[in-house]
């Protein structure tokens, strides 16, 4: 089963990604911070990591960069998550390492198709 | 010439002859003379001994009177003329010695007299005066009385020899005298006939022969040059009577020859007068052409004049450029070519109401002109609109107007306008004090020099209008706030005051020392200096195209606009460049800050919108259970609540940027109960916070716009429980005082660092970090509440210390309490 962790502010958009995921076999952990969402990935060193932008303590390019600094987490696919919407915004976080890059609002099919380009088809079974 | 036979020897030498026997005679005669002189003097020496004789005798008795007078009386002044005669006898004897001393006989008696005198003084006479004296017996009279005697006889003996000799001499002297006269006698007598002779003489020879040359010179005076002269001797006088002769014979002869040549001289005057007559018929028609020649001077000499003064016009003009002074000049010219004493000057400046103003004014108060005129206003406006000069007479009490300090009349107006190509530029009116016209010459003179004064003034007009134009053009180029620089071949053309701030700004020095520097000695003060680089390779390879770009200085973050055009002259050809730079460093910020916050909304929209997105999306693609369905519709519901205060606030602020103030619905109403709302509602949104809320028990009245001031509030609480990620006790309170009511919250949050306090209202401001803290907000909401309580006439403000929290209040008039 892939790990998956949601790194989001918002109690809303953790739960919303969640609940997109359930259908798949994922083993799903959430992150509520910058600083947290890094412990949990050295710990459980999930396959795939959404990211949001602006959050508390560390913004969630600095979590890119670090967890891409960490040698580690090879093979982890990160995807942003956020509402910045900017196109320097895609390059900054291309640049720090980001594999994708989604921008709210979002339609979880498109999560889900996303997931599958990244993960490959067998990861949502 | 022979001497001997020479008039002039002979009367030398008869002359000289007859001085030898006068002088001669004069030598005898003072001979005579000199003899008489002798005897006189010897008679007058013979004289004089006799009374020095006589003297010395009567001091003899004088010495005797007086002893024998002081010895009969002893009265002492017997002694005086004793002792007189007693000093001075001996030298009266020795005088009587000295006289006689060439008369050995006389001198010997002389000696004996002074020494029987002495023998006496000393024997007798002062003996006798000591005796007396001293009262002794004196000697014996006698003795004296003998001495006496003596010396008596031999003085008179003396007297008698020297009164003989005497006698003698006279007689000589009167026999030289006799002598004397008779020599005299003789010698005028011979001296008056020897120059009777001489002058007889002198007659016959030279007065005769004269007479008769004087006799025959008058004759030939007289015409008679028959006259001629006898000529006798060989003398002077004979070479006279020649000479005459030949005289005369020439005289005939020229006489002759004139004769002839005096007839030939009357052929010729017939010829002159022929000659005279003809030349008088020229000389009249000489004087016909000298009157014509005099006509001819006369005029161009008038021409002249009237060129000089064309010309010392035209001068007069050029010197002054200005309006004033050539419209004095202008009318001092017509006034003196028109006769007139008084004028005034009106000049258009080409308006587009065609009126004129005054410009200049002769002898006349500007104050009591009209300052303007019109195409309608009297003479002179019908000069200018007829373009032809309209005169004017007046008798003597019609027109009278102040000139030179005193009323005057004015007898003949003249209005000539100042005609240039088929425009009045000006009307001069002139005012004559004198009666009568102004002649066709005159008139002509005007023309000319009103057609001079009318380009005249229509320059300076122009140039008054150029100079005018000029001014405003700096003006404008002053009062911009643009940076305009005109640059050519020769460097900096103009630049105005902003270019020269501007270019300091940019490249850190002036326009002058900037000149000589290259782009590449700039180019790295410029953040991108390529592009500056770029820039001006482009400029200079196509300096026809104009070129727009920004500048931002790399040192001081500012960041300014470039644009640059060929200017081109009336003829196309190309002047230079203009460059016209503008700061947009506070439009680039502000642009800034904008798209930071069309960032932040686009963002803060979206957040919410996402969860309203995928919350339906999932409901539509599961269709879940009832409770879930409900969840996530709270959720879509809750979300869509939040996306639309974000829009409020939003909408709020554009309404702010376009109309500057909210619109508000005021009323009057307690705040209690609104605080009290507003703390319920985000103390159910967060369970890491308390709300702590303290209102007073008295209503807190005010006029104002519920909804409004709820909004203040809601900003106020939400900025308190964002800030304060940690969670704590968010204090609210009211209060009432001094006719204001107002509201705090504070909270124990982050706080605010000093150096951000200033800027915390201004809109669109957010607190650096916080979108890296994930706090939500727009950026508006302190600007918003600010705009707010303004509105209301309030105040809002706060304290804060970074690190320890915050505190902020509001407070709006209280309104009156009606209960």
């Amino acid at each position: 089963m892939a790990k998956v962790l949601i790194a989001d502010d918002q109690a809303n958009m953790r739960k919303l990604v969640r609940l997109t995921l359930e259908s798949g076999r994922f083993d799903i952990f959430e992150a509520p911070d910058g600083e947290t969402a890094l412990d949990v990935a050295t710990r459980e060193r999930p396959d795939l990591v959404f990211l949001d932008w602006t959050m508390p303590g560390q913004s969630g390019v600095e979590v890119c960069r670090a967890l891409r600094d960490d040698p580690g987490n090879d093979g982890m696919r990160i995807v942003m998550l956020t509402a910045r919407s900017q196109p320097e915004d895609r390059e900054t976080a291309h640049e720090m390492g980001a594999d994708d890059y989604i921008t709210k609002p979002f339609s979880p099919i498109q999560l889900l198709e996303k997931v599958r380009d990244v993960l490959g088809p067998e990861a949502l079974l | 010439m022979s001497a001997r036979g020479g008039l002039t020897t002979r009367m030398v030498l008869l002359g000289a002859a007859l001085a030898v026997a006068v002088g001669l005679a004069i030598g005898a005669m003072l001979l005579t003379i000199g003899d008489m002189r002798h005897a006189a003097r010897m008679a007058r020496h013979s004289e004089q001994v006799i009374a020095s004789a006589n003297r010395a005798e009567k001091q003899l008795l004088d010495l005797e009177t007086g002893a024998r007078g002081y010895e009969l009386t002893r009265d002492a002044r017997f002694l005086a003329p004793w002792r007189a005669a007693q000093a001075t006898l001996p030298r009266q004897t020795e005088d009587l010695a000295a006289l006689v001393a060439d008369n050995p006989a006389q001198a010997a008696l002389v000696q004996q007299i002074a020494a029987g005198t002495r023998a006496y003084l000393d024997e007798y006479s002062t003996p006798l005066v000591d005796a007396v004296r001293a009262r002794r017996s004196p000697p014996p009279p006698t003795a004296g009385k003998r001495r006496i005697d003596a010396l008596r006889a031999q003085f008179a003996r003396f007297d008698a020899t020297e009164q003989r000799l005497a006698d003698r001499r006279r007689a000589a002297a009167d026999r030289a005298a006799a002598r004397a006269i008779t020599v005299g006698v003789i010698v005028l007598v011979a001296g008056v006939a020897l120059l009777l002779a001489f002058a007889a003489w002198l007659g016959r020879s030279v007065a005769a022969p004269v007479r008769r040359v004087a006799a025959a010179a008058d004759r030939l005076a007289a015409g008679d040059l028959s006259a001629r002269v006898e000529v006798r001797g060989r003398d002077e006088l004979a070479r006279l009577a020649r000479s005459f002769n030949g005289m005369a014979d020439a005289l005939q002869e020229g006489r002759d020859e004139l004769d002839s040549q005096h007839h030939e001289l009357e052929v010729q005057t017939a010829e002159l007068e022929d000659q005279q007559q003809q030349l008088a018929t020229a000389n009249d028609e000489l004087r016909a052409q000298r009157d014509e020649l005099e006509h001819i001077t006369a005029s161009l000499a008038d021409e002249t004049e009237r060129q000089r003064l064309f010309a010392d016009f035209a001068d007069a003009l050029a010197i002054d450029a200005a309006l004033p002074d050539r419209a004095a000049t202008t009318l001092r010219a017509l006034a003196g070519a028109a006769g007139a004493q008084v004028g005034a000057l009106y000049a258009a400046d080409g308006r587009a109401d065609g009126r004129h103003d005054l410009v200049g004014t002769l002898g006349l108060d500007p104050a009591s002109l009209p300052a303007r005129l019109g195409r309608d206003d009297g003479l002179p406006g019908r000069a200018i609109a007829e373009r032809q000069t309209v005169a004017a007479a007046h008798d003597e009490t019609t027109l009278r107007v102040t000139a030179f300090g005193r009323e005057t009349a004015v007898r003949q107006e003249l209005h000539v306008p100042l005609v240039y190509g088929d425009r009045a530029v000006g009307v001069a009116s002139l005012g004559r004090t004198a009666p009568g016209t102004v002649d066709p010459r005159g008139r002509e003179l005007l023309g000319h020099l009103a057609e001079m004064a009318a380009i005249s003034i229509s320059n300076a007009l122009a140039t008054t209008r150029a100079q005018r134009l000029a001014v405003i053009n700096r003006a404008v180029l002053d009062s911009v706030r643009d940076g305009i620089l005109m640059t050519s071949d020769d460097g900096v053309v103009l630049a105005n005051p902003p270019a020269h701030r501007l270019t300091k700004a940019i490249l850190g020095v002036t326009i002058e020392e900037a000149e000589p520097l290259e782009p590449t000695d700039v180019a790295a003060r410029f953040a991108d200096a390529e592009a500056f680089l770029a820039a001006a390779v482009a400029m200079a390879a196509n300096p026809d195209e104009p070129r727009f770009d920004e500048l931002e200085v790399a040192e001081s973050g500012r960041v300014f606009e470039r644009y640059s055009a060929p200017v081109r002259g009336a003829g196309g050809e190309r002047l230079g460049r203009t460059t016209v730079i503008r700061e947009i460093t506070a439009e680039r910020e502000a642009e800034r800050v904008k798209n930071e916050l069309m960032a932040t909304v686009s963002h803060e929209l979206r957040t919410p919108l996402a969860s309203i997105v995928g919350f339906t999306e999932l409901l539509l693609l599961r269709d879940p259970e009832p409770e879930v369905r409900r969840s996530h519709l709270e959720t879509v519901h809750a979300e869509a609540r939040r996306l639309a205060e974000l829009i409020d606030d939003f909408l709020d602020l554009q309404r702010l940027a376009e109309r500057g103030r909210l619109p508000l619905e005021r009323r009057r109403l307690d705040l209690r109960p609104l605080v009290s709302e507003q703390a319920r509602v985000f103390a159910a949104q967060s369970g890491a916070h308390t709300l702590d809320v303290r209102l007073p028990a008295a209503a807190l009245m005010t006029d104002g716009d519920p909804s409004r001031i709820k909004q203040v509030l809601a900003n106020l609480l939400s900025n308190a429980i964002k800030y304060s990620p940690d969670g704590g006790e968010i204090g609210v309170e009211g209060w009432a005082r001094d006719g204001v009511v107002g509201v705090a919250v504070s909270d124990p949050g982050l706080g605010i660092p000093s150096a951000q306090q200033p800027r915390l209202f201004e809109r669109f401001y957010r607190a650096p970090g916080a979108t890296e803290r994930a706090i939500g907000g727009t950026g508006l909401g302190l600007a918003l509440s600010r705009e707010i309580v303004e509105a209301h006439d309030g105040r809002i403000g706060f304290e804060s210390v970074e690190g320890q929290g915050s505190r902020f209040w509001f407070e709006l008039p209280s309104s009156p309490s009606y209960e």
